[in-house]
């Protein structure tokens, strides 16, 4: 590889998006720069409506950015989808499809044979704690079930980075505290990058490498926290509250500044 | 599902036993009514008079009735085929969609007691006009059951499926085409309760003697046999009933991911 061994996997360089409105055109998006590097677990956090979705659409190839540019490995991807397995905060299994196809979906569009994308999908039931339910439909398993179903779905298709859309924001918080617990262990086994957008700083210090904290409208990233504890990290650690208590500082301050100025915002 | 949804046990016999007392009252009512007030059979016959009849004439009343059942099976394939590819075509392409839609709700304007004479005019006694009458009058739902199904796919399940690199073809068929199933069976069941009264109303207005049940309504009519008028017209009944109900079947064979979501809610 001609890339430098310190290329990021992923970089976003000074992206940019403003949408069309009555009023002229709204800023979402403003100057933001991320990296990742390979392996690596990086989220972004941010007050309501500071534009994660969209930074989120843009990497996904669902919208093109009005300026800036994603590398891929140091490359140029330009607005093509396919680099990024997109994980959404609803788990969309599809009802008619059982679990085990549910999973091969991604594999099934890029024309992947049929026995062979199951093959590859059922390698990972017993990592995700999903083996016995492959001929089970969706609406029989949990919600905790169902997201990891969905995760399944996501990194089965080996794409270069892994970008969840708070995939555990609609679980209840019992669920999601253990849904924490496993996914930091299934990660540091497969050690996938990772892009997590997350409004819960809990999550974001226990799972997290590197944290961005966005700000108000229009988004751009305002702090950058490295969490640099050893893992499996305990969330009662002195050290691990003081990353907590960073972030909600941070998170304070960039709340306090959408909220003294609405007029943006319609 | 409101005509099947039963529960087992005591209380399903309960919910089951309504219906055939409700029919026992009003059958006990009819032939009370024509036994006290001594009214002409050919005014109205008494029920067991139109059973009794009905039953002399069945040869002629299966035939007729497998006539119109042909039509309507005939009629009814071309009409879930036609509309199915339209329906397609209007999801993919929205100038064919904006150019067809209006003609389609017209077509449902035109009065079918004036179509179905003009249509033995223009194509004959035989089974063009009869097809043609039940393709019209159940085209309309079933398009619609498509359309409405196709529309209401989840904008975030396309985004996931474009996120994974699936063309439009295969977001419609692995997304919008199975999303679009329940509410297909919905428009279904409307178009087959319809299909066989549009054979029925096409043989009234003219087909050769006893090719249809519509035809044979004349026939008894014209020699003043209202039983048998009657009895014609509860075979219709009969065979709309049995069809309608036969897409509860088929629907639960095609699309049983949809009962088992619904049940576990």
């Amino acid at each position: 590889m001609a890339n430098a061994p310190d290329t990021p996997k992923i970089e976003a360089r000074d992206l940019h998006k403003s949408y069309r409105t009555a009023d002229g055109p709204l800023a979402v998006v403003r100057a933001v720069s991320l990296t990742a590097a390979a392996g690596e677990f990086v989220s972004i956090i941010g007050p309501s409506g500071c534009g994660k979705s969209t930074l989120f659409n843009i990497l996904a190839g669902l919208e093109t950015a009005d300026a800036g540019s994603v590398l891929l490995d140091g490359e140029p991807i330009g607005a093509r989808a396919g680099a990024f397995g997109y994980m959404p905060q609803k788990d969309l299994l599809l009802p008619w499809r059982r679990i085990l196809e549910n999973t091969t979906l991604g594999l099934e569009v890029r024309g992947v044979p049929w026995r062979e994308a199951r093959a590859r999908a059922q390698q990972l039931f017993e990592a995700f704690g999903l083996t016995g339910f492959e001929r089970a439909y969706p609406s029989e398993l949990s919600g905790g079930m169902r997201q990891r179903a969905a995760l399944l779905r996501t990194v089965v298709q080996e794409r270069d980075v892994v970008l969840l859309d708070e995939p555990l924001g609609a679980l209840d918080s019992l669920t999601r505290t253990q849904m924490q617990v496993w996914l930091e262990g299934v990660w540091r086994r497969f050690r996938w990058t990772v892009l997590l957008i997350t409004h819960d700083i809990r999550e974001a210090a226990y799972l997290s490498d590197r944290v961005y904290v966005l700000g108000s409208r229009p988004g751009s990233v305002q702090t950058t926290v490295d969490v640099d504890l050893p893992r499996p990290r305990t969330v009662t650690d002195p050290a691990f509250l003081a990353v907590e208590q960073e972030l909600t500082e941070a998170l304070r301050v960039e709340t306090r500044k959408a909220e003294r100025d609405p007029a943006v915002w319609p | 599902m409101i005509i099947l949804g039963g529960r087992a046990g005591p209380r399903a016999a309960g919910r089951w036993a309504a219906l055939p007392i409700a029919i026992a009252a009003l059958y006990g009512a009819w032939e009370l009514y024509v036994g006290l007030s001594g009214i002409e059979p050919q005014v109205l016959p008494s029920p067991s008079r139109v059973i009794r009849e009905g039953w002399d004439f069945r040869s002629d009343l299966a035939k007729g009735a497998g006539f119109t059942l042909r039509e309507t099976a005939i009629g009814f394939a071309l009409s879930v085929g036609a509309a199915t590819l339209l329906a397609v075509a209007m999801d993919f392409s929205g100038v064919i969609r904006r150019a067809l839609y209006p003609l389609l709700v017209g077509s449902q304007t035109l009065p079918l007691i004036v179509l179905a004479p003009l249509l033995i005019v223009w194509f004959g006694f035989g089974l063009t006009p009869k097809v043609l009458l039940v393709v019209l009058v159940t085209f309309f739902p079933i398009v619609v059951g498509w359309i409405d199904g196709f529309a209401a796919t989840e904008n975030e399940a396309s985004n996931l499926l474009r996120s994974m690199g699936a063309s439009r073809w295969q977001v419609f068929r692995y997304l919008r085409f199975p999303n679009a199933l329940p509410r297909f069976f919905s428009g279904l069941r409307i178009a087959i309760t319809y299909s066989v009264v549009a054979a029925v109303v096409a043989e009234w207005a003219g087909a050769r003697l006893g090719e249809g049940l519509g035809v044979l309504m004349i026939q008894y009519e014209n020699s003043f046999r209202t039983d048998l008028v009657l009895a014609a017209v509860f075979v219709t009944a009969a065979v709309s009933i049995a069809l309608f109900l036969s897409t509860y079947g088929m629907e639960r064979l095609s699309i049983p991911w949809y009962f088992r979501t619904r049940r576990h809610g």
